[in-house]
C-alpha cells in the first residue's frame, strides 16, 4: 500500500485507468462504484469525502447518494483505517462461543476501542455483522485473512505474526 | 376488471393499482408515511401493513398491486383480492409498526413545530399503544441541523420515510440527500459543505410527515391550530400556484401549496413562499395622501373622492393623450376593470398598458420568469401588454400626468431608466400613484392611494396557462388599504359617474362583461382549484400529483 493522499490518487493515471476499465465492464456507469470504492479503500485505507465527490460527478451520481453507499457499508470508513483491521463479528453465534472475551482481550491488548486505531496506526479495531462464518465462531479477520474458533491465545500469536 | 373487496367494500380495480391507491379513492382510511401521490413508491415505512387473504404476512398497501385470478381460483368464488385493513391481524401489525416508529422519537411533542398537523400523532392517537415498552436508553440525535438556508433538521424526530430524498431525487431533480449509516443509526443527510438549497427546498418540509423537517422562516412562530387559514393565490410569478395563506392576528406567517393538478401539482417555489419575509420589509401604504409642494395631507376615505375630483378639477386641460396609465400585471380581473372605468370617465382614453417585467428564467417545474400573475387576465380585458422589460421611461416621458397602478417605476430601475423615470414624472402637473406599499414612485407623487395587498383582498387573476383562480382576505389590512375597484368606485360616484358596488362581487359581474370564458360563472365555480377560461398551450400543461 502506498501512502499517497486523495489529491495525488485523483490525479494518478494508473489509477485512473483502472477506474476506467471497471466503469466500463459494466452496462451502466454507476454499477462501478463499489468496486471503485473498493479500490480507494485498498489505496488509501479510508473513502474521503474529496473522493466520495469526485467519483459522483465521474459516475453521473450525486454526492450525497455516493455517501450513503459509503456509510452503509463496514468494509468503507470515511476515517483512515490502521494497516491491520481487526474485524470482530458481533452476531449471534459468534458471541455464542466468546465473541466479546475476544474482543474485550483486543481492546485491552491495543488500547482502543471499537471503531478506534493505535496511535502508532498499526492496528484498527471494529465490530462487524456476519462474517459468513458461523460454524467457526468466534471469528476474527484481519484485512482479508478470516481466522476461526479465535481463542485470546489465538489472538495474541495471530497480532505477533503480523509485521 | 378485478374484484376486490376491502373491509366490507366491494370495489372494481384497475388492474395494477395499488391497494392504497384504490382504498384512498373509496374513501377507506390506511395509515401511511412514506407514500406520497407525486412520489415513486418504496415500501420504506411499512405503516401502511394490511391483510391480503391467501398472502402468508401483512403486505404494504402502498406497493401491493392488484391482479386478476383465474376463473377458478377466484376467492369466494368471485374476488380477485380481499384486502382487510382492520383485521387482529392488521390491527397488530400496524400497532407493531408505530411501536418501532416511536422507539427513539424523543415524543418532543410540547416544542415541535409540528404538533397539530403532524401524522406520527395523529396515527399513534388511532393506531398506536398508549405505552411503550422500551427499558433501554433512546437512541439520541442532533436536534437542530441547518442542512439549508431555510430548512432546520431534527434527526430525532425522523421515520427515515426518504420522502423528503426521494422530493430531492425525483422533483427538484437537485439530489442533495440521502440515507447514510445504517439500521438504528440511519439519518438522512446531507454530503459534507454542502446544502439543501434549491429553489423548491422547503416543499420537503410540506411532505415531512413528522416535525423532523422544519421551515426556518415558520418554526416557533405559531401553534398551527391558531392559524387562520384561507385559499388563494400566489402572486410572484405567471404560474399562480395555488397556496393556503396561514395567518395569526394580522400577520401572513407562511403560504403552503395547496394540490392543484391544473396549476403547481402539490409543489411551489422557494421564492413564492416567501414572500412573508419580504412583505416585513415593505413600507406598507396607510391613509390616502394628497401632497402640495413638501407637505403631504391625510384623508379619511369618506373625504378623500371628493378631495381627489377637486385635486383634479384643478387640470381641466389633462386629457386623453396627455395621460400616461400604467397599470400592473398585479391587479386583479376587478381592479383592471375599475382602472378601465377610470382612466374613460376621468381621461377620456382607454386604460394604458400593463409592463411585462421578467428576470430569471422559466425552470421545468413550476417558476416562471414573468414576475406578474395577471398577465394574461390583462390581455382577456383587452389591456396591452408591453414588450418583456421594456423600460417604463418610454411611456411617461413627454406626458403631463400619470396614473401607476402598483408598479414601482423609480423603485425597480437603475442608473440612466431610473433618472429618465424621476425626470419625467417631476416634470408633470398630476401624479397619482397607488400602490400596497409607499414606494420610491409614490414619493414623486402628488396624490397617493393605499391599496390592500393580494393577501388582503379577494381578487381574480388568470395565470400563463389561462386558469382564473380567486385570491382571498387572509388578514385585515391594519390600516386602511383598499382595492384599487373599491378605489374606483369612491372615486366614480364622488364625480356623479355611475359605479358598481365598492365591492369584489360588483366588480367581477363587471368582469364577467368583457372576459368570455367567465360568462355564465359564479365565484364558486373559481373554487378550490379555478377555472381554465382560456385554452392553455398544451406543452405548458403540467400534471404533477393528484390529491395528496
Amino acid at each position: 500500500m502506498s501512502e499517497q493522499g486523495v489529491a495525488e490518487l485523483i490525479k494518478n493515471p494508473g489509477f485512473l485507468a483502472k477506474v476506467d476499465r471497471l466503469v466500463k465492464s459494466y452496462p451502466r456507469p454507476q454499477t462501478a462504484l463499489i468496486p471503485i470504492l473498493h479500490l480507494c479503500q485498498a489505496e488509501l485505507r479510508h473513502v474521503p469525502v474529496e473522493f466520495q465527490a469526485f467519483i459522483a460527478e465521474r459516475l453521473g451520481l450525486t454526492p450525497a447518494h455516493v455517501r450513503g453507499v459509503v456509510t452503509f457499508y463496514e468494509m468503507f470508513s470515511e476515517e483512515p483505517h490502521g494497516r491491520y483491521l481487526l474485524q470482530v463479528c458481533k452476531t449471534l453465534p459468534c458471541m455464542l462461543t466468546g465473541s466479546e472475551a475476544l474482543l474485550e482481550h483486543l481492546q485491552n491488548k491495543l488500547g482502543i476501542k471499537p471503531g478506534g486505531t493505535t496511535q502508532d496506526g498499526r492496528f484498527s479495531l471494529i465490530t462487524v455483522e456476519c462474517l459468513a462464518c458461523c460454524d467457526g465462531g468466534p471469528s476474527l479477520m484481519v484485512n482479508e485473512a478470516l481466522h476461526k474458533r479465535v481463542s485470546t491465545g489465538d489472538a495474541d500469536r495471530i497480532l505477533s505474526e503480523l509485521e | 376488471m378485478p374484484l376486490i373487496r376491502i373491509d366490507d367494500q366491494e370495489i372494481e380495480a384497475p388492474q395494477g393499482e395499488t391497494i392504497l391507491r384504490v382504498a384512498l379513492k373509496h374513501g377507506i382510511a390506511i395509515p401511511y408515511y412514506c407514500y406520497h401521490p407525486a412520489l415513486s413508491i418504496v415500501g420504506q415505512c411499512r405503516m401502511c401493513l394490511v391483510e391480503v387473504k391467501g398472502a402468508p404476512k401483512p403486505l404494504t398497501a402502498c406497493s401491493t398491486t392488484i391482479g386478476t385470478l383465474p376463473p377458478g381460483k377466484k376467492i369466494e368464488g368471485k374476488y380477485d383480492m380481499v384486502v382487510s385493513t382492520k383485521s387482529e391481524t392488521a390491527r397488530k401489525a400496524q400497532r407493531g409498526v408505530l411501536e418501532f416508529l416511536l422507539l427513539n422519537h424523543p415524543l418532543d411533542c410540547p416544542i415541535c413545530d409540528q404538533a397539530g398537523e403532524c401524522q406520527l400523532q395523529e396515527y399513534s392517537y388511532t393506531f398506536g399503544d398508549p405505552a411503550s415498552r422500551l427499558e433501554f436508553e433512546k437512541v439520541h440525535a442532533p436536534k437542530r441541523v441547518d442542512i439549508g438556508p431555510h430548512v432546520v433538521f431534527d434527526v430525532e424526530r425522523c421515520i427515515k420515510c426518504t420522502r423528503c430524498i426521494r422530493f430531492c431525487q425525483e422533483i427538484s431533480k437537485t439530489g442533495e440527500l440521502t440515507l447514510s449509516e445504517r439500521g438504528v443509526y440511519t439519518r438522512v443527510d446531507i454530503f459534507p459543505g454542502r446544502e439543501l438549497d434549491n429553489p423548491y427546498s422547503v416543499c420537503t418540509v410540506d411532505i415531512c410527515p413528522v416535525g423532523a423537517l422544519t421551515s426556518r422562516e415558520f418554526r416557533f412562530k405559531e401553534r398551527v391550530w391558531f392559524l387562520k387559514s384561507v385559499n388563494s393565490v400566489c402572486q410572484e410569478c405567471s404560474r399562480g400556484c395555488s397556496v393556503r395563506v396561514d395567518a395569526y392576528k394580522g400577520e401572513v406567517l407562511r403560504l403552503v401549496p395547496r394540490d392543484n393538478p391544473q396549476v403547481n401539482g402539490p409543489w411551489m417555489c422557494d421564492y413564492g413562499r416567501l414572500v412573508t419575509e419580504r412583505m416585513k420589509g415593505l413600507d406598507l401604504a396607510g391613509r390616502p395622501l394628497l401632497r402640495s409642494g413638501a407637505v403631504w395631507q391625510g384623508y379619511e376615505w369618506k373625504e378623500f373622492g371628493a378631495a381627489l375630483v377637486e385635486k383634479m378639477a384643478g387640470f381641466p386641460a389633462l386629457k386623453s393623450d396627455s395621460w400616461a396609465v400604467v397599470l400592473s400585471g398585479r391587479l386583479s380581473l376587478e381592479e383592471m376593470a375599475g382602472a378601465q372605468a377610470v382612466s374613460q370617465a376621468f381621461f377620456e382614453r382607454s386604460a394604458g398598458s400593463v409592463p411585462d417585467v421578467a428576470w430569471g428564467e422559466d425552470d421545468e417545474l413550476l417558476i416562471r420568469k414573468e414576475r406578474r400573475p395577471n398577465l394574461m387576465g390583462a390581455r382577456l380585458m383587452g389591456i396591452p401588454v408591453g414588450e418583456q422589460n421594456a423600460p417604463l421611461s418610454g411611456l411617461l416621458t413627454g406626458k403631463k400626468a400619470a396614473l401607476i397602478l402598483r408598479e414601482d417605476p423609480v423603485g425597480d430601475a437603475q442608473g440612466a431608466e431610473k433618472a429618465a423615470v424621476e425626470t419625467a414624472l417631476a416634470s408633470m402637473d398630476l401624479v397619482i400613484v397607488a400602490d400596497s406599499a409607499f414606494t420610491d414612485t409614490a414619493r414623486l407623487a402628488h396624490v397617493f392611494i393605499p391599496l390592500a395587498g393580494w393577501h388582503e383582498m379577494e381578487g381574480v387573476t388568470v395565470n400563463f396557462l389561462g386558469v382564473a383562480q380567486k385570491t382571498a382576505r387572509a388578514v385585515v389590512p391594519p390600516r386602511d388599504r383598499r382595492p384599487f375597484y373599491e378605489v374606483a368606485s369612491l372615486w366614480l360616484t364622488a364625480a356623479g359617474h355611475e359605479a358598481p358596488e365598492p365591492t369584489f362581487p360588483g366588480w367581477h359581474a363587471k368582469v364577467k362583461e368583457s372576459v368570455p370564458g367567465l360568462a355564465g360563472t359564479s365565484i364558486k365555480d373559481l373554487l378550490p382549484n379555478g377555472l381554465q377560461v382560456l385554452d392553455a398551450p398544451a406543452k405548458d400543461k403540467v400534471k404533477k400529483g393528484e390529491g395528496a
